[in-house]
């Protein structure tokens, strides 16, 4: 019973992650139809930097071996600077991640967005390839860890709860409340919502549907980044750490309905508990068994109920078209 | 019949929207084939044809949610032809879909606030909720649309004719000159298509908005219009008046075959 308790709670506390996780995923994916295959390589680069935010500068220039970088590095060594927490690092990670999912859905989604989806998945596949290969070749192949000051665990009569995982479920909440609040409150908020539901009419009454996709996508992929922070201290950082979260975040999609924020919590909980508990009361193969239960739920969800489990931002009914 | 409002368009004046030989192509199919005609300030203007006849695909065009191969477009003087929606929509052009747009999933208030412009908006001011002169029009614009009981419903709950007014709503709010209204009527009671009616009428006489209406009622055109296109094979067939348009064998022949 205590063991199902404990695996209960990680599975909840990963499902709250997987949720924040997935949210920049789902929202481009409503917005604006883009399946998004480089998703798991936003998140990397968000691990890779609270990587680079978190160590002390003499450490990364003996590891990184990059001459180009070495005066910064000096410089930091020469004002005592010796790594930030990664969760404080989230202050710069999001606005750089921002920017850089603007320009990025600016200068070369944005030539896709209306084409067929068979090309924006391959733009997007292409990116996920170059992503990856890129970061090898700046960070090498091998895994980095990010640690933070306060490990441990909180204790519950015969349950724990890791700190950090703790910390990241609050914030994947608040995140996923903040999202929720900026999509329903805000007027730039509800142009979003708009322009997923119904973009020619969006554009009719004069909204700017390219500036309102380069901010979705520039906010999805700050989000993606900081999922990808909030990882970092409990996974291995590696190059091609992303596939398998683009492969998780599919399925909660589809579980939770395109750009739908509590779809995406239901989902995250359905796929964390799932896997936690594979993973738990499988012997042996659990652990490699639990990424098959996301391909299986996959698999499930589009054959029974290929709409998601609670409508989004693009209601089904009312596709595209003039 | 009496013919409605201060539609005594002044033709030497230059035109509102003017299209000079507009053609769209899908593939070897012309959807719209060198079609000239002129929109003047002050005018509602009827647009009909068979299905098929590229009605839709012109509004496609001049509102420019379609490109244009051929031709030019001017509006207020201005050429729209490779401009973008939005920018077409601040000049002052508004339009309503044949599919009512509507976002369902908000309610009646909020898609009109939804529908104001983004023009000379600053980030900071998108992170707010709307101004209060905004809420104030579109508060405005619904009691003028005699959908005042529904402020706060779900547009996904409203009735077609329903949707239709906030439809019309929703193209008001950036205050435009031309309104390009695609099939008003269709799947609308007889009463609201009189309410529809009364309240374009209004707009026109009182604000000075100019209308060119997709229509297959043809009463309604004749009730409303002064002049009237007819496309057919995504060609000019005939232009007129009502009454003129009614009578002309080529129009009867496109409309009721042989």
């Amino acid at each position: 019973m205590d063991q199902f308790l404990q695996a209960l709670i990680n599975g909840i506390l990963l499902g709250g992650f997987y949720a924040a996780m997935v949210l920049g995923f789902s929202i481009i994916w409503g917005v604006m139809g883009v399946i998004n295959l480089s998703h798991g390589e936003f998140i990397m680069m968000g691990a890779f930097m609270a990587w680079l935010f978190s160590e002390p500068p003499d450490y990364l220039m003996e590891q990184l071996k990059f001459e180009a970088l070495n005066p910064i590095f000096t410089y930091l060594i020469s004002i005592g600077y010796q790594g930030m927490d990664p969760f404080l690092s989230l202050i710069i990670i999001m606005p750089v991640m921002f920017c850089f999912g603007y320009l990025l859905q600016k200068f070369l989604i944005n030539r896709v967005v209306e084409k067929p989806h068979l090309v924006s998945l391959l733009v997007t596949f292409g990116l996920s390839i170059t992503f990856a290969n890129i970061s090898k070749l700046f960070f090498s192949a091998s895994p980095r860890s990010v640690d933070v000051a306060y490990t441990g665990a909180i204790r519950m009569g015969d349950v724990t709860m890791s700190n950090i995982k703790a910390i990241v479920f609050v914030g994947a909440l608040i995140m996923l409340s903040a999202l929720y609040l900026f999509l329903h409150r805000t007027r730039l908020g509800k142009s979003i919502r708009a322009a997923a539901q119904n973009k020619n009419a969006a554009r009719m009454v004069g909204i700017e549907i390219d500036t309102v996709y380069a901010i979705t996508f520039g906010l999805c992929v700050a989000l993606t980044g900081a999922a990808g922070m909030m990882i970092s201290p409990t996974q291995a950082v590696f190059p091609y750490m992303g596939p398998p979260f683009t492969l998780r975040a599919f399925t909660i999609t589809a579980l939770g309905g395109l750009g739908s924020i509590p779809g995406a919590l239901v989902g995250g909980l359905v796929l964390g508990i799932t896997e936690t508990m594979i993973a738990t009361f499988v012997p042996r193969i659990g652990t490699n068994l639990a990424i098959v239960a996301s391909f299986s739920i996959l698999v499930f969800i589009l054959i029974t109920r290929p709409q998601g489990l609670l409508s989004g931002l693009r209601p089904m009914e009312m596709e595209e078209g003039t | 019949m009496s013919k409605p409002n201060g539609q005594e368009a002044n033709h030497s004046r230059q035109p509102l929207l003017e299209g000079r030989s507009v053609s769209k192509y899908f593939g070897g199919l012309a959807a719209v084939h060198e079609v000239d005609f002129a929109v003047y300030p002050g005018e509602i203007v009827g647009l009909v044809g068979p299905n098929g006849s590229g009605k839709t695909t012109l509004f496609d065009c001049l509102s420019r949610v379609q490109d244009i191969d051929n031709g030019q477009v001017l509006f207020k003087g201005v050429d729209i032809t490779r401009k973008k929606p939005h920018q077409v929509a601040h000049l002052g052009l508004a339009r309503t879909f044949q599919v009512i747009r509507v976002y369902r999933k908000m309610t009646v208030l909020e898609n009109m606030l939804i529908s104001r412009q983004w023009r000379g908006e600053t980030l900071w001011k998108m992170l707010k909720p709307s101004h209060k002169d905004t809420e104030q029009r579109a508060r405005e614009l619904i009691d003028f649309l005699t959908i005042n009981h529904l402020t706060n419903e779900k547009a996904g709950n409203l009735s077609g004719g329903q949707r239709r007014l906030l439809e019309i709503g929703m193209s008001l709010m950036p205050n435009p000159d031309l309104i390009l209204l695609d099939e008003a009527t269709s799947g609308v009671n007889p009463t609201l298509i009189e309410t529809i009616k009364d309240r374009i009428r209004a707009l026109n006489k009182d604000q000075g908005i100019s209308f060119l209406m997709i229509e297959h009622n043809i009463q309604f055109i004749s009730d409303m219009c002064s002049r009237v296109y007819v496309l057919n094979y995504g060609q000019k067939l005939a232009e007129g008046t009502p009454d003129e348009i009614k009578a002309n064998e080529e129009v009867i022949e496109a409309y009721f075959g042989t």
